[in-house]
């Protein structure tokens, strides 16, 4: 079992600090939150992170971030105990933990993980994990930064990297590890992304237990987790997409029914999706033709509270801010992406003619190799249709509605994404297919217990 | 609506998480081991000759780190002894190519405790190599 390093701890903390003076900075008080809370101080901190170590590393002096990132957690650090101290006079009262059932199981399955985490600690000799995040990482520190030598190396003739076009946020988290916690880091490395399935454990359980009783929020938390991407915990960035997913939706939902605070977490949950993967940026769109659809088809009517388009508008504009400087920076470096480039440069078939003679073999392949598979969507969307035909009447909520038309249109968007995909389709779906998809597992989890508390699981205060 | 999810959560765990979790825990002996000490000779100088030996019943696993060892450690040359050092190889005259060139020695302390790249120490004359010991602390 690997044990954590005091370099490696002090790099997680800095990012939890930064993460925690955002908050601070944008007047949230992440407690107002509840279990929920931690996946938007991690997703603000490793944000914040990755920009400055973006900046540094433009700058072509990594060890600048080092600086800066300890300053601004001096800062944080600085700032919570001012206000801890000014808080002491008018003490606010503890939120509840919860019943025992739901803390017990929770403390179980994220013992469960970190046990995992630190008995993983296999080298990446091959894969994703190797030759999409932790290549672009090492190649930057390699080259002190993102300079002409980082370009260079990453341009695609030299084949060092796959998908060199892919959003910054996971090689940048694996940098500052490496950065920050020295040479000796190892597969420690990993755990900045890995700490994101802990903030998806609790950010699940705080959005269940909001409707469900104790007991089935329990289950249903549980249950998603027991797929197996939490039990091959390599560094992708699928994961971080499906936090992003669940924050984004969640928040949303929260956003149009005036109901409690989901600015943050929409704007997070947004900007974590856009900065890990281009599935992100898909999500993103379906998610405000999700929030369009459910203001018009939703009963009863959303009513989002006074000032809420222009939270929306800003969240929006920033995530599409992050995905313009992803696209800026590969035209500036020569990068496309490959399924763009091989379909504008096919010769053959087109897409769409594709992907009609595609359907068939696809939605096979999709019902047997993720709908019904329990290891890749741990049948949650078999779940959630279920229950919301059992509670049809309800089916209009905003709470059931909205993570159903993302799950739904998400897994429609990618789906057509592999029909059309310039590749042969049987090896792209083999490759990606269940892995992608299940960027969608949490979302679907909040639909299923938002319609399994409309169907007789309501918790009853 | 409850016996749904119990019949949901038991069909998930039954055939995914709880068999796999336990197959995890039974392989990770074996696998951490060759991982650190994978993970280890690809710190070390592309140029050079890297003796490791590993418990002797890792043996069983011979042709698979001879091809791992040739897929992914190359060009390094590395020989892999299980249980001790072979008598032979302590007679050893390395060929001329290899004099000048760093040699290290990985011997891991079985003791079930976290690996140390780092901590490189001169260890002995190896032939007429100089080799550095390697070792989990």
């Amino acid at each position: 079992m690997t044990l954590p390093s005091w370099s490696s701890i002090l790099a997680l903390l800095q990012i939890l600090l930064v993460g925690y003076g955002t908050c601070l900075l944008c007047r949230f008080k992440p407690s107002s939150l509840g279990l929920r809370g931690l996946a938007v101080v991690w997703t603000g901190g490793t944000l914040v992170v990755g920009l400055v170590l973006l900046w540094a590393g433009l700058m072509e002096s990594l060890q600048l971030a080092v600086w800066m990132v300890g300053g601004l957690s001096v800062l944080s650090l600085a700032g919570a105990v001012t206000l801890s101290w000014l808080r002491r006079a008018h003490p606010s009262p503890p939120s509840p933990l919860g019943s025992p059932v739901l803390v017990g199981t929770l403390m179980i399955v994220a013992a469960w993980l970190v046990v995992g985490w630190a008995q993983f600690n296999e080298v990446p000799l091959r894969g994703d994990e190797k030759d999409i995040w932790a290549a672009r990482a090492e190649l930057a520190r390699e080259a002190g930064g993102f300079g002409e030598e980082y370009r260079e190396a990453l341009h695609p003739r030299r084949a060092l990297v796959y998908h060199p076009d892919y959003p910054a946020l996971n090689p940048l988290l694996l940098l500052w590890m490496s950065v920050s916690g020295g040479e000796d880091v190892g597969t420690q490395v990993r755990w900045p992304i890995q700490l994101f399935d802990l903030c998806a454990l609790l950010y699940l359980a705080g959005v269940l237990r909001r409707t469900l009783r104790p007991g089935p929020t329990a289950l249903l938390t549980a249950g998603a987790f027991l797929t197996t991407w939490y039990l091959l915990p390599t560094c992708g960035a699928d994961r971080m997409v499906a936090l992003g997913a669940l924050m984004a939706t969640d928040g949303a939902v929260c956003v149009l029914t005036g109901r409690e605070r989901g600015r943050a977490p929409l704007c997070s949950g947004l900007l974590l999706m856009a900065a890990s993967k281009h599935e992100g940026t898909a999500l993103a769109i379906v998610l405000v033709l999700a929030m369009v659809i459910a203001q018009l088809v939703a009963r009863p009517r959303p009513r989002p509270s006074p000032g809420s388009a222009g939270a929306i508008t800003v969240a929006f504009l920033l995530t599409a801010a992050v995905v313009a400087g992803t696209w800026q920076w590969n035209q500036a470096s020569g990068i496309e992406n490959d399924l763009v480039q091989s379909t504008r440069q096919s010769t053959g078939p087109s897409p769409v003619s594709m992907a009609a003679g595609r359907a068939g073999l696809l939605l096979r392949r999709f019902a047997g190799g993720f709908l019904l598979s329990a290891e890749s969507s741990a049948l949650l969307l078999l779940l959630a249709v279920t229950a919301t035909a059992v509670a049809i009447r309800e089916w209009r909520r905003t709470d059931v509605l909205l993570p159903a038309l993302v799950a739904l249109g998400g897994t429609a968007a990618f789906l057509l994404v592999f029909a059309m995909t310039p590749r042969r389709m049987e090896w792209h779906w083999d490759t990606a297919g269940s892995r992608v998809l299940s960027q969608l597992n949490l979302v679907a989890a909040a639909w299923a217990g938002a319609a399994l508390a409309r169907a007789g699981l309501a918790r009853s205060d | 609506m409850t016996a749904l999810l119990l019949v949901w959560f038991g069909t998930v765990a039954a055939s995914n998480g709880i068999r796999r979790n336990l197959d995890m825990s039974a392989e990770a002996g074996g696998e951490r081991l060759m991982a650190d000490c994978f993970n280890l000779v690809l710190k070390l100088p592309e140029e050079s000759w890297v003796i490791v030996v590993l418990p002797a019943e890792h043996e069983r696993f011979r042709s698979k780190i001879a091809e791992d060892s040739a897929r992914y450690l190359a060009p390094r040359r590395v020989d892999v002894f299980f249980g001790a050092i072979p008598p032979e190889l302590r007679e050893f005259r390395p060929p001329p190519q290899w004099r000048g060139r760093p040699a290290f020695l990985i011997l891991p302390d079985f003791a079930d405790s976290p690996f140390d790249g780092s901590r490189l120490e001169t260890f002995r004359t190896l032939g007429s190599l100089t080799a550095s010991r390697i070792r989990w602390p």
